[in-house]
């Protein structure tokens, strides 16, 4: 039989059945929903970053401005004291959006992508003021390409090719089928192959035009990269579940075996083993409680007040060229606050970077376990692909930080001795920039998992051939 | 003959392997949510007592202060997870932990835990509860596929009919063997998460517990009843047994899996959460439009009402006008008293859009009853939403006492003072935080309708497993 044999044997015997065409259509527009739910989610977040940038802008233009008449006109321009002090500058940051940022919301719904840098803040409730999501949807999570990838690509194969061998052999008609001069090998294969690749083209389909239609924010030029890097991503997923449902077949079992076995599998694969190994490594690797940060930088923030005249002077004793002849400009309290803020996160930095060390020993320990699970190796490629991953909104948070710890060593001398910020230093300090430096290392770190996946599938393919070689037809005599 | 019926299917239950096997992997799987969730919940009780106590400390520790800088300084309300939150911790996972209490403004709850878990987490929940929400229908499903339709391929229907058994004996039999295979599993897992929660060193009366318990085992049950109707109907209707199962897994796969996180999703679009700078910037403007202007009547009423409270009698506005007052004290009271209805109102409209998403989730329980119990479940543990809530109401009443006491001392004792230091000892003026969880009958309330939801399901299942399996069998 030629290959279109195959095909439109296949198209009359189960994919062109009016049941199997309304579970491909179901699966279609489910697709078309997570697409557009990825899309409503990444321009809200869109939204949310122009809205803080504005403002942020706004209130730096109204600060430049006073400055700006300050230094024109001295002590006749009548402004608050406060005008130019470095305590009053903010700054934007935000995470940008990845290229493929709609095809994965991943930890982009609980992670801060936005914050505004203050010295009034401590960095305790730089991120911490954003919470106001619903947490009933957060739990349920949200429905996005990567969710229906991961969790209903195996659920539409198992369904659609359990019993692609396995029904003939329940009906007592595999013998007949092959009597006909087919062997099994080809047979097979080819139904496999067939319907499982009628799944995977409708896949790839409706991602190619999501791709195409919702390229808005980014060119397709951007986008096409890693698209092709989730698109042999999904390939080898869908692969590897054809490899277990090839496997399962060759077992030449009723095809009430096959689907128990398969949905077993399935169960495993992408819900036990991920949920139970997250359990265990958070309760092997717990990160410290962010109750006891938060009881540490209070208890620090009452020290350094009860304290702050010392801190000052050891302040000044650091900086001694901010002091001759110098007369204060700026409020006292200006330069307690910053004090005081200042003391809170040098203090409560080593707590911060003992969740940051915590984190990386269980992400690494998450590197060991995910070839446990193909659903683990596939969510964080994908994650990263779509720029959601913890991973990378943790870098973000940090370089926030030490853009603040940077900023506050740079103008805090002058806050202490109570200097304005001139506009021309004001000018000379860049702005917040994500340094996206990690992205390459981080998905050159799925490389070897999914060659794993891929020697799972050569290694199932080679046990499934074998098993073929030796198949025996029930009910056939030998 | 009923009981006859009763006896075999209950041994053919019990000589499946298939059914051996999964009822091991959901105890083993029940067991070790339970410890982790058990693990979780002790270690955040006692993280939260814990920073309580510091808190406590750090506060009576702050010296001669200013009381205003001291209620910028503020408290922190931590929440204490409810008892059987190591059954269902609900959304606790997705809740801030504690409510930092200050001067001028509410704040939300802060600290997700699980902004802290790892990323893979996000695919399933491993708690009890969370296991019998997937388990328990593929469990029912496993055993009822076969009911009807198995016996029909094998031929051994017809002979049991011939035999004189009624359709209704057998419908009854196989309904009742089937069901309780799954509300024992069920009921088991509620119990031995109760019996830990009973020795939870919370202050939450036994009673309360148990009440909640029972409603927990009612609530599986009424699902559990519906799963078997929905068995028996697919069983009945369908030809094959491997046709019956594919269909169930299908009802399964949808509605434990894709529903609920459809309904969530279209419920985030229909009542979307603005993002919290936008919801701080609304708060802001919200705040300034609604506070009276100074000299306006409405702000000389609240400067009234707060002299009078601060000294405890009525004050006329004359009288007050004389008084020897701190002005910079009062000004922050009566802007407490002002704000304090237009940061509540907007709140309000804040947790309206929670509930207005919840009612979109139960419109998709109607197609999927596992929202529904998600929605119960969680609402009996104490960790839903309108916990939440209270929880969060109650710290908005603690902070208003604690700002009231500070700008109170400041308004009386402060007169005449540019700069005014409360005494060391004064702090310990401030009351403690003492959290009382709701009773019960709160939880009733909120999970009502999730509850009459799952009885309609349930209802509507069984009657029409009964009607079409009496209809196919007859014919």
């Amino acid at each position: 039989m030629t290959s279109g044999d195959w095909i439109s044997a296949e198209w009359k015997l189960n994919i062109g059945r009016p049941s199997s065409l309304v579970i491909f259509l179901a699966f279609a527009g489910l697709l078309i929903y997570a697409a557009f739910n990825g899309h409503s989610h990444l321009e809200n977040r869109m939204q949310a970053i122009d809205r803080h940038q504005a403002e942020i802008e706004q209130t730096m233009s109204s600060w430049r401005d006073n400055l700006a008449l300050k230094e024109s006109l001295g002590a006749q321009a009548d402004l608050s004291p406060r005008t130019g002090s470095a305590m009053d500058v903010r700054f934007s940051t935000y995470l940008p959006q990845a290229p493929l940022a709609d095809f994965a919301i991943g930890q982009a719904d609980i992670l801060p992508y936005l914050a505004a840098i203050s010295l009034s803040d401590p960095d305790i409730r730089m991120f911490s003021r954003y919470e106001f999501d619903d947490p009933i949807s957060l739990l349920l999570g949200s429905f996005d390409l990567s969710t229906a990838i991961v969790v209903l690509l195996p659920l539409l194969l198992i369904v659609l090719c359990f019993d692609f061998i396995s029904s003939d052999r329940d009906a007592n008609r595999l013998g007949l089928t092959l009597s006909q001069g087919i062997g099994i090998s080809s047979l097979f294969w080819s139904r496999l192959l067939i319907r499982s690749g009628s799944v995977v083209a409708v896949l790839i389909m409706m991602m190619v035009l999501v791709l195409l239609i919702q390229s808005g924010y980014a060119s397709i030029s951007e986008r096409i990269n890693p698209f092709l890097v989730w698109t042999a991503t999904t390939v080898i997923y869908a692969g590897f579940w054809v490899a277990v449902i090839a496997w399962v077949a060759s077992c030449n079992k009723r095809s009430e075996f096959n689907i128990m076995a398969l949905l077993s599998l399935w169960l495993a694969f992408v819900f036990i083993v991920p949920s139970g190994s997250s359990a265990i490594l958070e309760t092997v690797y717990p990160t410290p409680t962010r109750l006891a940060y938060l009881a540490e930088a209070r208890e620090t923030e009452n020290e350094t007040r009860l304290q702050e005249s010392e801190i000052a002077n050891q302040f000044i004793l650091d900086h001694p060229e901010m002091l001759v002849n110098e007369a204060a400009e700026i409020p006292a309290f200006l330069r307690s606050s910053f004090l005081v803020t200042n003391t809170v996160d040098q203090a409560t930095r080593p707590i911060l970077d003992e969740f940051e060390a915590a984190a990386q020993r269980r992400e690494a320990s998450v590197g060991v376990i995910r070839y446990l699970s193909p659903a683990i190796i596939v969510h964080g490629l994908f994650n990263d692909l779509a720029g959601t991953s913890a991973g990378r909104h943790h870098s973000y948070m940090q370089q926030v930080r030490e853009f603040k710890a940077a900023y506050a060593d740079r103008v805090g001398p002058g806050i202490v001795a109570g200097q304005p910020l001139s506009m021309a230093e004001f000018e000379s300090i860049e702005g917040f920039r994500f340094q996206e430096n990690a992205r390459v290392g981080a998905l050159g770190n799925h490389l070897l998992p999914l060659l794993f996946l891929f020697a799972l599938i050569v290694v199932a393919v080679v046990v499934v051939n074998r098993r073929l070689a030796s198949f025996r037809v029930v009910g056939q005599s030998d | 003959m009923i009981s006859h019926i009763m006896r075999k299917e209950a041994m053919e239950v019990s000589r499946d392997g298939r059914t051996r096997l999964l009822a091991v992997i959901v105890l083993l799987l029940g067991l070790t949510g339970l410890l982790a969730g058990w693990a979780n919940y002790t270690d955040q009780q006692r993280n939260a007592m814990f920073a309580q106590e510091i808190d406590q400390n750090v506060f009576l520790d702050q010296g001669e202060k200013n009381p205003h800088s001291a209620a910028h300084f503020g408290r922190m309300a931590y929440k204490p997870a409810p008892p059987l939150a190591s059954f269902d911790p609900g959304a606790a996972q997705f809740m801030g932990q504690v409510i930092w209490l200050e001067a001028h403004q509410r704040n939300p709850a802060m600290f997700r835990p699980a902004a802290d878990s790892l990323e893979l987490s996000r695919l399933s929940s491993f708690s009890v509860a969370g296991i019998l929400a997937v388990f328990l229908p593929l469990l029912v499903f496993l055993l009822g596929y076969a009911a009807f339709a198995g016996e029909r391929e094998r031929g051994t229907l017809r002979q049991t009919l011939a035999s004189g058994t009624s359709v209704g004996a057998l419908f009854t039999a196989k309904f009742v063997v089937i069901a309780s295979a799954g509300v024992v599993l069920a009921t088991v897992s509620i119990v031995v998460s109760t019996v830990m929660a009973l020795f939870a060193p919370v202050s939450l009366s036994a009673a309360d517990t148990l009440i909640r318990a029972f409603w927990l085992i009612c609530v599986y049950a009424v699902y559990v009843v519906g799963l078997t109707g929905f068995a028996l109907l697919v069983s009945s209707l369908c030809r094959h047994a491997k046709t019956a199962l594919l269909v169930l897994l299908g009802i399964w796969a949808v509605s434990v899996m894709v529903l609920p996180r459809i309904g969530a999703g279209v419920a985030a679009q229909v009542h979307p959460i603005p993002d919290g700078a936008q919801v701080w910037r609304e708060l802001r403007a919200s705040v300034a439009e609604n506070r009276a202007a100074p000299g306006t009547p409405e702000y000389r009423a609240a400067e009234q009402f707060v002299v009078s409270r601060a000294l405890g009698r009525d004050v006329s506005l004359a009288e007050m006008d004389n008084m020897d007052l701190n002005s910079s004290g009062l000004r922050l009271e009566v802007n407490e008293v002002l704000d304090y209805a237009a940061l509540n109102a907007f709140y309000t409209d804040i947790y309206a859009k929670y509930y207005g998403q919840r009612e979109i989730r139960r419109w998709f329980s109607l197609l999927s009853p596992t929202i529904a119990l998600q929605h119960a479940s969680s609402a009996f543990s104490g960790t839903d939403f309108v916990a939440h809530q209270h929880f969060a109401d109650s710290a908005e009443l603690q902070r208003n006492e604690i700002v009231r006491v500070m700008n109170e001392d400041m308004l009386i004792h402060g007169a005449g003072m540019t700069t005014y230091l409360s005494d060391a000892e004064f702090w310990e003026n401030v009351p403690d935080f003492e959290y009382v969880f709701p009773s019960a009958s709160l939880s009733l309330r909120s999970a009502l309708l999730d509850f009459v939801v799952l009885l309609l399901w349930g209802a509507l299942a069984s009657w029409l497993a009964w009607t079409f399996t009496r209809r196919r069998l007859a014919s």
